[in-house]
């Protein structure tokens, strides 16, 4: 029992150093957010519909966030609407490409192979292109998604992100 | 008796002997698979005799009939679906028309020109048997009428072509402390030789040979030096867990009597500071003398390797012009990233220049590489290109003597990050003492061992596969055909200078070996992991080659 307090004390000590680190360079903590006004942010304001679909509804083109809620915590999520291009995973890559006839098309990108292009193009029809049948093709750098460090305010990022923290997958009934 | 009776009675003979001599055992009737004929292979092009098709292991064909005017009319003649779910890695044999080829640890004999099952010789590995990659085989060996099977729980076992029986079955290792046998035997002479694999269990590695007749042991060669023996003093303690695992198939070359081996990578791998010195014969070639076994020379790639580069491809042999006169060497793309021309008489170092991105070398004193002072492991972790996978690995490559190339798939810009850890050795448990990471944005672009099968989405200054063609002389290569994935493809090249290979994509296909350009190319829907190979039957030339875990054979319209 003895040995289990101190473990825990312990831990509780070092968790007190990392938010002492964290606070001291990370800027102000967000407000608390409210999820109601995070919701029609989501679809109002904020516009992340014409990129992101939730549970059915808005665009394919960049992530799903039925369930970014279970999988990213807060802190991710901040960083995700603040920095959006500090980490882009590898399945959020997007892929330009310009057919023989010049017309050019970028998507989110699939599958690539040495014959091949596979995308999700923004009609959000699956499209595969042979390589030997485009004039150019490659990766397009940087995101997509703009950050919205200005374009919200601090209370507005706090409701959009505790909206987030709600959506926790489909679940079964 | 008459002279008429006597005519009777020879005819009668006749007759008999006509109707029913077949049945009796009756050598003379067809030639067996003797070693003479093993040492001729290029002799009967229209057979594939051991796992690289011939002791030179150039996997070079002297067939012809598929030619870079014709490749475009290759066309699937047989698959054969293995029931097994894992890859299939391994090369067929053919002799006489009968393919023998593996499922799981299976073999089965099949009909080369339709695929077949003439009988299959179930075998089902012991399920406490341990292996670091998969439960896997690489191949089989033939000779007389008798083929070579080593499994995965460390047995080697001799079984009879005609009819799937088993002759022998003799314990080489112990499964359990994570001996294994992945590698196809080499038979030479009137021996079978094999060595385990285990280098991430901490094994003590070994090269044996055994009677191909009774499965006796003949000699034995420890990779790992034991006490007494030359090299031991190059490990401190640790030579007790020393790796060295051996798992691809050897070369021989019946001038020096020699027999050259790969040596796999020293335990445990990432972490050197219970192993001080250069840790031999890991992550060496070593030449051996077929009959006994004795070590004639040794060349260590990597000394004291902290990175898991297995010395473990295919010594190729080839006898070619070197600096104006003629010089039989051996060709050599290793794992930690480097393209080396040895003499194979006595292995001198004639030459060694990079495969791939590369920052651990500094250089090459007297043919010792040269430790780049960045390139030092820590605990902390130190960036190193290639990553543990290596700029090439087990896949084999081919050699050309029409061409003058060499040619080697290759894994271009992979890293890793290398951090020492504690791990203490548990028998039978993974021993490796270290941490890999990667600066990868996410798992899926890793340069990892296992094909998985998923969509690709890596950029190519992340890694990307390629078949390069090395010319000897400079050590650069001459032309290079890239691919999106990588690929653990081995090559197979062909004296109508017709060069066959595959990757992770899926994809099998014939390049022109002396331009590398694109002739034909089909989609398999699986990994291609194995070493191409070609025979005839009926003077019909065929393509094997695996995607996943099914054979498949093409030949020409
Ligand atoms: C113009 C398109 C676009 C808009 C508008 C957009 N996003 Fe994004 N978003 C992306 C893309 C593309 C990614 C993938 C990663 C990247 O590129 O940064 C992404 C990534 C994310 C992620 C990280 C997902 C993960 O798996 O970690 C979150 C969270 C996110 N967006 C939320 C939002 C929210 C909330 C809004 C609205 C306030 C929004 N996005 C508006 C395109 C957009």
């Amino acid at each position: 029992m003895g040995v289990r307090v101190r473990a825990l004390a312990l831990l509780l000590l070092a968790a007190c150093a990392a938010t002492t680190v964290l606070a001291q360079s990370a800027p102000e903590p967000l407000p608390t957010g409210d999820e109601t006004s995070g919701a029609s942010l989501f679809t109002g304001k904020g516009a992340c519909q014409t990129c992101h679909r939730v549970q059915g509804k808005g665009s394919r083109l960049g992530p799903d966030l039925t369930d970014v809620g279970s999988t990213r915590t807060p802190a991710q999520l901040e960083k995700s609407l603040l920095d959006p291009a500090a980490e882009i995973l590898p399945e959020n890559r997007f892929y330009r490409v310009v057919t023989r006839d010049g017309a050019s098309i970028t998507g989110k990108l699939l599958n690539l192979d040495t014959f091949q292009v596979m995308m999700l193009d923004p009609k959000e029809q699956l499209r595969a292109f042979q390589k030997s049948d485009l004039r150019e093709h490659g990766f397009v750098d940087g995101s997509k998604m703009p950050s919205y460090a200005t374009t919200l305010s601090r209370q507005e990022l706090a409701d959009v992100i505790a909206y987030l923290a709600t959506l926790k997958g489909v679940v079964a009934q | 008796m008459t002279s008429r009776r006597l005519i009777v009675l020879a005819a009668a003979w006749v007759l008999a002997a006509w109707a029913f001599g077949a049945w009796g055992p009756d050598d003379t009737l067809l030639a067996q698979l003797s070693s003479e004929r093993i040492l001729n292979a290029q002799k009967e092009p229209q057979n594939w005799l051991t796992y690289s098709g011939g002791y030179m292991s150039q996997r070079h064909s002297p067939l012809t009939q598929i030619t870079t005017g014709n490749a475009k009319d290759l066309e699937l003649k047989w698959v054969f679906q293995a029931r097994w779910l894992d890859y299939m890695q391994s090369t067929p044999l053919v002799v006489d028309g009968i393919m023998y080829a593996t499922q799981g640890n299976d073999v089965v004999a099949l009909d080369a020109t339709t695929g077949k099952i003439f009988w299959i010789y179930p075998y089902t590995p012991a399920s406490d048997a341990r292996s670091c990659c998969g439960r896997i085989t690489r191949g089989l060996a033939i000779l007389g009428d008798t083929l070579f099977l080593a499994t995965v729980d460390a047995h080697l076992i001799a079984i009879d072509a005609k009819n799937g029986r088993p002759l022998w079955n003799r314990i080489v290792a112990q499964g359990t402390a994570g001996y294994s046998l992945t590698t196809a035997p080499l038979v030479i002479k009137d021996k079978v030789i094999v060595g385990p694999a285990g280098g991430e269990f901490g094994i003590q590695g070994f090269i044996a040979a055994y009677d191909a007749a009774t499965g006796r042991e003949a000699w034995r060669f420890n990779t790992v030096p034991q006490p007494g023996e030359p090299g031991h003093d190059s490990w401190g303690a640790g030579w007790t867990h020393g790796g060295g695992s051996i798992w691809v198939t050897g070369s021989y070359d019946p001038e020096t009597n020699l027999t050259f081996w790969g040596v796999g990578n020293p335990g445990p791998d990432y972490n050197a500071e219970s192993r001080p010195g250069d840790n031999l014969y890991t992550c060496s070639v070593v030449a051996l003398d077929a009959d006994t076994g004795k070590l004639k020379w040794h060349y260590q790639f990597t000394p004291a390797d902290e990175f898991d580069w297995d010395a473990v491809q295919i010594p190729v042999l080839a006898d070619i012009s070197w600096k104006g006169s003629p010089r039989k060497v051996m060709l050599w793309a290793n794992r930690n990233g480097f393209f080396y021309v040895l003499d194979r008489r006595t292995g001198e170092f004639l030459q060694a220049t990079p495969i791939a991105k590369q920052n651990w070398n500094a250089g090459f004193d007297n043919g010792r590489p040269i430790r780049a002072l960045d390139a030092m492991p820590s605990r902390d972790g130190v960036l190193i290109y290639p990553g543990n996978q290596g700029a090439t690995n087990w896949f084999s490559p081919s050699f050309s003597p029409r061409t003058g190339l060499f040619y080697v798939s290759v894994w271009e810009n992979t890293h890793h990050i290398f951090a020492r850890a504690d791990q203490p050795y548990k028998e039978g448990s993974n021993y490796t003492a270290g941490r890999l990471t990667t600066n990868y944005p996410g798992r899926g672009i890793t340069a990892g061992m296992r094909a998985v099968q998923r969509p690709n989405l890596r950029k190519e200054e992340e890694n990307f596969g390629t078949v390069r063609a090395f010319d000897p002389q400079t050590g650069k290569w001459r032309w290079e055909y890239k691919m999106s994935d990588l690929t653990d493809a081995g090559i197979l090249t062909t004296a109508s200078d017709v060069l066959f290979s595959g990757g992770r994509e899926g994809y099998f296909f014939a390049l022109d070996a002396r331009s590398g350009s694109l002739l034909w190319k089909v989609q398999l829907g699986g990994p291609v992991q194995n070493g191409p190979m070609t025979y005839a039957v009926d003077g019909r030339q065929y393509v094997a080659v695996s995607a996943s875990n099914s054979l498949f054979v093409f030949g020409l319209r």
